[in-house]
């Protein structure tokens, strides 16, 4: 019926309008579906907000493997890679409201170990697998009252976490560290509980909060059959360790807190116990059947400082200063040397890529002696982190390097964590330490590098 | 900020008002964005983040707001799921263009407060097809306006049909978007539905308004839908349900502080 030179122009106007109107159609049809009810599942109407009871809490099962062997110059109960952890936690968390003003909390946290390595040498190790050591901690256990002048008190096992900075305690002075497994503890395993009594109130335009404590004991070390020892030079050698409670039980603290818009202020000043024992020098034995001993115990210390940051666009600025000024000498224990310190950090964060959040931090630690200048020395640190979520925060990455400035050494960490369902979430976390300083209390652990899964169901 | 994420920008509540003169597309923006939408509110929420394969994910939320001569003070206290449960966020939005957001974040597993960066306005919401301009709301004189249609129906009511337009690149950039088409009924100047088109992956988000009733006489929408597609397919959905929304009661300002943060609500 057509030529065939007309044929095309035909068919190309009759497809092009085909074309056209199924075009119009499809992304009229899409709209409309993209419009339409989106269909879900039954889900709760919203929170219930009227319970008085709330509680929280998760069971996880963490695996970690050695990818490497143990530095065998120290006794370390493991001389081969391998599995170094099978462990079950169990946290709980339970609050009560009895009214506005009234309310308690406690929780706690429940380790089971299922595998253990023992090695008595020069036999190698051996690898046992069995629920035999438990471990429970309690997390918090206090009471809440709340005044109608704004008066806030809380009494009780609390965590006290103070300051700015991510690796460093320069103005979180109160609250005692889990140091069993450098650089690899979750963040919220950090701070220890301690028992006080914080009361805070409106003062002038800002918040004071005061801070009574009773002992409140040390930072949390691993003990000699962990990976982690930190007197691992001295297992086995016969060598009495001690550790000497302090003399005064007590320790007081003040906090001012100031805001202004874009920024917080806060000033701390307080006279405490240092969280980290430090070694008391005791007479080397002279018969040979008189054994060594090494003691342990926490200076007593006054502390001022001040913390701030600022938010600018997408950036966060973050500081703290503080002097710890050494007044041991007043107690039972002589150390070999009255020590102040001045402890620093600056840092910055940027958080204004899509889904990305980068910060940087360095801090020191100034040593100076009250004795002899010579003593003096400074100590330096950093830390680096990169925190990645993609699939609508299904999955998160972050990538640490730090260099801590009390224990000396580098680590890097990668973890990335995936939520499998609302409740159900699947991680992983590489840890590497590096560290060439013989001196350095993390020296022996530089092998201990890991390889860490995790599967954790919330509720 | 969050605020006007909820109450302001995106439930669009209004007065009506007699229309019959003409109106400019940037009166009729200007009076969404002016609406009165009470002194303090109270509401849960409930948010479903629907992935490709319609797994659903659930974040039940709490929220309180509180306005005050030139602030908006809010408070969001995430119920659900339990790694989020009684993560609180604190932002006071000031009025004052010279003044920058103040936020802050609880978490309850460190119990520590810390100062949030004011986040980059494109980011996704709790993972959600929400992006945080949504949330916040978008600075009115940031976009040009033009009325697309003067009519057209949208479940039986009437709306004008206006196509928005980032007046320059900082813009693009902050927000995210590079036009928007949206929606707005005629009889209570509420935004019912848009069509926004996104610089990043190219993609075009689906937004859309169900369940609109007066709660103390304030228009007010219980559903909110947000649906990304590339290249015409669905990616990711979010539902955002409302419930009781309680305006200009219960809410009191010492709610508002880091301290209350830290005791929870």
């Amino acid at each position: 019926m057509f030529s065939d030179s007309h044929r095309p122009r035909f068919f190309y106007i009759v497809l092009a309008s085909v074309l056209l109107c199924f075009t119009g159609t499809t992304i009229y049809a899409q709209e409309q579906d993209f419009f339409d009810i989106v269909e879900i599942d039954d889900v709760p109407d919203g929170p219930s907000t009227n319970s008085k009871l709330d509680y929280r809490g998760y069971v996880q099962q963490k695996l970690k493997y050695g990818t490497d062997t143990p530095d065998q110059n120290f006794p370390f109960e493991r001389d081969q890679r391998g599995i170094s952890q099978f462990r079950t936690d169990f946290f709980a968390e339970i609050r009560y409201q009895f009214n506005d003003s009234f309310q308690v909390q406690i929780s706690g946290k429940n380790e089971l170990d299922w595998i253990e390595w023992n090695r008595e040498q020069p036999r190698e190790s051996e690898q046992t697998w069995g629920a035999d050591k438990n471990t429970f901690r309690l997390k918090d256990a206090f009471l809440d009252l709340t005044f109608s002048n704004d008066i806030w008190l809380r009494i009780g096992n609390q965590v006290l976490a103070w300051g700015e900075s991510e690796s460093l305690a320069v103005t979180d002075i109160l609250s005692t560290q889990d140091l069993r497994e450098p650089g690899q503890a979750e963040l919220q395993d950090i701070r220890e509980q301690i028992p006080a009594a914080l009361i805070s109130a409106p003062v002038l335009q800002g918040t004071l909060n005061t801070v009574l404590t009773w002992s409140a004991g040390a930072d949390r070390f691993a003990n000699s059959r962990d990976e982690f020892y930190p007197l691992i030079a001295l297992k086995n050698s016969g060598t009495e360790i001690e550790t000497h409670s302090p003399d005064t039980k007590w320790e007081l603290a003040f906090k001012y807190d100031y805001r202004i818009n874009g920024g917080d202020l806060s000033f701390v000043a307080a006279e405490i116990n240092k969280n980290t024992p430090d070694l008391v020098p005791t007479l080397t034995p002279t018969n040979p059947g008189q054994t060594s001993a090494f003691q342990f115990s926490q200076r007593r210390q006054r502390f001022f400082g001040a913390s701030a940051n600022r938010a600018i666009n997408s950036f966060l600025f973050r500081a703290e200063l503080g002097r710890l000024r050494d007044t041991s000498q007043n107690n039972d224990v002589t150390f070999s040397h009255q020590e102040d310190q001045y402890r620093g950090m600056v840092g910055a964060e940027y958080s204004g890529w899509n889904n990305w959040t980068i910060s940087m931090e360095y801090n020191f630690i100034h040593h100076r002696s009250n004795e002899d200048v010579r003593q003096n020395s400074t100590d330096s640190g950093y830390i680096f982190r990169s925190q990645y979520t993609a699939l609508n925060e299904k999955l998160s990455n972050q990538f640490w390097f730090m260099k801590l400035a009390e224990e000396g050494g580098r680590i890097a960490r990668w973890d990335l964590s995936y939520e499998l369902r609302d409740n159900w979430e699947l991680s992983t976390t590489l840890v590497n330490y590096e560290n060439d300083n013989e001196a350095s209390t993390l020296y022996p652990f530089r092998n201990n590098d890991t390889v860490n899964i995790a599967i954790k169901y919330g509720f | 900020m969050f605020n006007r994420i909820f109450f302001s920008a995106i439930f669009l509540c209004f007065f009506t008002g007699a229309q019959a003169q003409v109106i400019s597309a940037y009166d009729i923006m200007k009076k969404v964005d002016d609406r009165y939408d009470g002194d303090t509110r109270t509401s849960n929420a409930v948010l479903i983040l629907i992935d490709k394969q319609d797994r659903q994910r659930i974040r039940e939320i709490s929220m309180l707001a509180f306005e005050r001569d030139k602030v908006e003070k809010s408070l969001m206290v995430f119920r659900s799921p339990s790694d989020v449960k009684g993560t609180s966020y604190m932002s006071y939005d000031w009025e004052a263009s010279d003044k920058e957001d103040d936020s802050w974040l609880y978490l309850p597993a460190l119990q520590k407060i810390r100062r949030v960066a004011a986040s980059d306005e494109s980011g996704a919401f709790m993972g959600s097809d929400f992006s945080y301009a949504d949330i916040n709301g978008l600075e009115l004189d940031d976009f040009s306006y033009e009325i697309d249609k003067e009519s057209e129906l949208v479940d039986g009511h009437d709306c004008w049909v206006i196509t928005s337009t980032p007046k320059n690149d900082d813009v693009i950039k902050e927000t995210g978007y590079t036009s928007a088409k949206a929606w707005v009924r005629k009889d209570i100047f509420m935004q019912v539905k848009a069509i926004i088109n996104v610089k990043k992956g190219k993609k075009v988000k689906y937004f859309s308004v169900k369940d609109i009733s007066q709660v103390d006489d304030i228009w007010t929408a219980h559903t909110l839908q947000m649906i990304t597609t590339k290249k015409g397919k669905k990616e990711h959905s979010s539902v955002l349900k409302i419930s009781d929304v309680v305006y200009n009661q219960g809410v009191d300002e010492s709610m508002f502080d880091t301290a209350a943060m830290q005791r929870g609500l």
